[in-house]
């Protein structure tokens, strides 16, 4: 059984979603992006660094 | 989730324990009771457990409820609500003044909705209407981080203003020094660039070497003093040696006959005479002569010894000064050849290549640079070279001013050029963050607004739905719920009325309309969450709604109790009671509990409300029963059922003047339609399982209805002779009819959608035909 989205998960994901189309939001920092975005815990630090790191392109990974 | 029990012990009304028991597989539960029955009280337990208030108590002018939230007769601590589910038991109490609930993370889903809430989404500002609206809509996280972005927002835009303004300053100063040095080719920054690349050792050697100059100087000064204290010092104390060496010799020349053991013998004559103060002759040659001046030539001759001790004391501290000032003339001289020395060293071996050269030096060198050993200068040679440290010194030092000022404005320039630096990146930066922010801080807002306004939108449908169901045709399906585009969380409700548009609910609609209005728009609410999971309580919210759309509130609550996990409405609605009792609401899906009378003693009082069928059933299975009672029951039965019979098949009853009799009803129910009238019986399976054929019944009921006349409607002495039996045969063949007809769970059969026959909600029954026959 899918959990139900709650009315903030369902906003979350939709802002999370253009704020990527932008290049505003780092596609591998939207997941805990969108957690504390729900639990409204994004805190002015939290905006500018996911805002900073949205242009810098992605860490290599690891093998 | 489906709510088993709810126990209360003294909260309000519940001064003794009151314990609701919920039955299975109902999903609604009606509870009905005049005021102060304990209705809300019911609903306050919901409340408390839900949402840790009391609602009953909201909005009547007291500032802390929770004092009165116990029953008069009982303590607050002695509060007990516990609410037992399929899926969950809660308990909450109330520890000094604070409801304290177990589980505590977690609580049960209620939305509770009061009579004097009602109008809260209709009539208040629109402010509070958002408020009102704001826990449904459930995006408050949200809202808090936007309040954060904007926050972000106005300090990046203060702090990038802060950075031009800094950025220029600094240009400004850099400007000032660039200017103070003569304006040089190139651009400002370029020439602070290169001004701060300037290595500040070359000022600090030079600095250093004219500090050192001055210094050695002072030592070599400090030393020549010090040197010629010790020499003129020596000097003094030489004369003062040959001054102690005459006075020795003018001693020794005064005593040179003596000896000393002619001391001696002078000191033992000096003892001799102080006995014998006055001899007669000398103790040795024993001559007269001279006898008297004896004692005081022995003292003359002993005082000229004493001046040789004196004399020869003096000459030897005369002597020990002598030397010791030699001694500290040497060490003197020897420190100051040390000062010079170095001094000497820095004119003619580390003497930095910018500073210019006095002449002194050039002299100094001519002179000194040939001496073999350095400690060979003499006092001239150290003032010499003194001299030359004063002319160095005095040369240097506008040098050295010139050179400290120097080295601060390379510093200064340096400061600045890293200053500006600085700013440019933090405005470089915070001017490619500021639009970044305006943009997500847009889509934000966008997003937020879509999105709410997608809820509203649909509220608002659901809304229009919900009141078509209650008002067909009313022309008041255009409900719109509109936030303020120019105000943060306000909300106004606004429909469509005929010839006009988008105007307030209130300036058209009557009281009963906007209650009913109001109960829309709750329920719309409610069911946004739509997870089954909440607990719908209306709190006696359909009193003020008319007559005519009572049934349909009734109707539309059924409908939407599906999408609760329960529903628990309370009533004094007396129909709503009667029409339980009669059979005509859905009891399969409902559950009546009937408040009796509250009392300080008793509390909370549940009784059971019993159908008018089940209660004729229980009268006839007494064993001796009260024959005009049940007669009198039986009729009121075969009225009902005789009046919805004649209706299903448009029998032709005079209804207009007053209201049909038995004796009006049972005769249009003719032969035809008698031989066809029956009802199916089916089970669960939609088997069925058995047939009850009703015109035998109808048959019977001709010969004996006037036996509810005689025995059961009026004092007749008549009915003293008619036998018992005859009213009780009676009775129980309405009872026959009356089961037949109605279903104690699904009520009776008023439903002709399968257009063959009529069937009651559950399709448990089935009357045929559809049709009088022709």
């Amino acid at each position: 059984m899918t959990k139900r989205e709650t009315p903030a998960e369902v906003l979350a994901k939709r802002i999370g979603n253009r704020m990527m189309e932008e290049n505003l939001l780092h596609p591998e920092r939207a997941d805990n992006f969108l957690s504390k975005l729900v639990l409204g815990k994004l805190k002015e630090g939290d905006w500018r660094i996911e805002i900073e790191t949205s242009s810098k392109p992605s860490k290599p990974r690891k093998k | 989730m489906k709510l088993e029990s709810l126990t209360l012990e003294a909260l309000r009304g519940a001064t003794k324990s009151f314990e609701l028991k919920f039955e299975k597989n109902k999903s609604i539960c009606i509870i009905y009771g005049e005021n102060a029955s304990g209705k809300s009280t019911i609903c306050d337990a919901l409340d408390i457990l839900a949402n840790g208030t009391l609602g009953s108590l909201v909005g009547k002018g007291l500032q802390f409820t929770t004092k009165y939230w116990h029953s008069t007769n009982r303590d607050p601590g002695d509060i007990q609500i516990k609410l037992v589910s399929s899926s969950s038991t809660w308990t909450a109490e109330l520890v000094r003044g604070k409801v304290v609930t177990i589980p505590p993370d977690s609580r049960p889903r209620i939305a509770i909705l009061r009579r004097h809430q009602i109008l809260d989404l209709l009539a208040k500002p629109p402010g509070a209407k958002y408020e009102a609206l704001r826990p449904f809509i459930a995006i408050e996280a949200i809202d808090d981080c936007e309040t954060t972005l904007r926050k972000l927002l106005g300090s990046t835009r203060k702090d990038l203003e802060f950075a031009e303004a800094k950025l220029g300053e600094n240009l400004i100063a850099l400007e000032d020094l660039y200017k103070q040095a003569g304006s040089p080719k190139g651009s400002i920054v370029d020439w602070a660039t290169a001004e701060a690349e300037r290595d500040p050792e070359d000022q600090n050697q030079s600095i250093s070497a004219i500090q050192n100059v001055s210094k050695l100087r002072q030592s070599l000064d400090s030393r020549l003093n010090d040197l010629e204290g010790a020499i003129n010092r020596l000097e003094t104390e030489r004369q003062a040696l040959e001054v102690a060496e005459q006075e020795l010799t003018a001693a020794v020349d005064n005593a040179s006959s003596s000896s000393e053991e002619l001391t001696r013998l002078f000191q033992a004559a000096h003892q001799y005479f102080q006995i014998n103060s006055q001899p007669e002759a000398c103790p040795l040659c024993e001559s007269r002569e001279f006898v008297r001046s004896l004692p005081s030539a022995v003292d003359q001759k002993l005082q000229g010894w004493s001046v040789v001790r004196s004399a020869l004391n003096k000459k030897a501290d005369a002597q020990r000064s002598f030397e010791m000032s030699t001694s500290q003339a040497q060490s003197a001289k020897r420190y100051a050849v040390e000062a010079a020395k170095s001094l000497f060293k820095v004119f003619l071996k580390d003497w930095p290549d910018d500073l210019p050269r006095a002449d002194a030096i050039l002299e100094l060198e001519r002179k000194l640079s040939n001496s073999e050993n350095d400690s060979d200068w003499n006092v001239r040679d150290l003032k010499l070279i003194d001299k030359a440290a004063i002319q160095v010194t005095q040369l240097l030092e506008p040098e050295l001013s010139i050179r400290i000022q120097r080295r601060t404005q390379l510093q200064t320039v340096k400061n600045l050029l890293n200053q500006y630096r600085h700013n440019t990146q933090q405005q470089a930066e915070l001017a490619s963050l500021l639009p970044r922010l305006e943009k997500t801080h847009e889509i934000l807002m966008e997003e937020r607004r879509l999105f709410v306004d997608e809820i509203l939108g649909r509220i608002a449908q659901r809304v229009g739905e919900l009141y078509e169901e209650v008002h067909p045709g009313e022309g008041l399906n255009k409900i719109s719920l509109e936030l303020d585009p120019n105000k943060r969380a306000s909300l106004d409700v606004l429909s469509k009325f005929p010839g006009t548009h988008d105007c307030p609910p209130g300036a058209y609609l009557s009281e009963s309309h906007l209650d009913t209005l109001g109960i829309c728009v709750f329920l719309a609410l409610a069911e946004l969450d739509g997870s089954g999971e909440v607990v719908l309580v209306l709190d006696d919210v359909i009193a003020s709604v008319d007559e005519p759309h009572v049934d349909r509130i009734i109707e539309m609550l059924y409908t939407i109790s599906s999408k609760f996990a329960h529903c628990v409405l309370t009533t004094h609605y007396t129909p709503w009671k009667e029409k339980y009792r009669w059979g005509f609401l859905k009891n399969g899906e409902c559950q009546f509990i009937e408040l009796g009378k509250w009392s300080w003693a008793d509390g909370i009082i549940s009784l059971g409300t019993k159908l008018r069928i089940e209660r004729l059933r229980e009268q006839l299975a007494e064993p001796l029963p009260e024959v005009s009672e049940v007669c009198a029951t039986a009729g009121v039965i075969l009225e009902a059922v005789l009046d919805f019979l004649t209706l299903q098949f448009n029998c032709a009853v005079p209804r207009k003047r007053t209201k049909p009799t038995l004796g009006d009803l049972l005769p249009p129910i003719n032969k035809k339609l008698r031989q066809v009238l029956r009802v199916e019986f089916y089970d669960n399976g939609g088997s069925l399982s058995h047939t009850i054929q009703l015109g035998p019944i109808l048959d019977k009921l001709d010969k004996l209805v006037q036996l509810r006349n005689v025995m059961g409607a009026h004092f007749n002495q008549l009915a003293f002779e008619l036998q018992d039996k005859d009213g009780l045969n009676f009775a129980q063949l309405v009872l026959e009819l009356a089961e037949a007809i109605v279903d104690a769970e699904h009520g009776w059969p008023g439903s002709d959608k399968s257009g063959e026959y009529w069937s009651n909600s559950g399709k448990s029954r089935r009357l045929y035909p559809l049709k009088q026959p022709a």
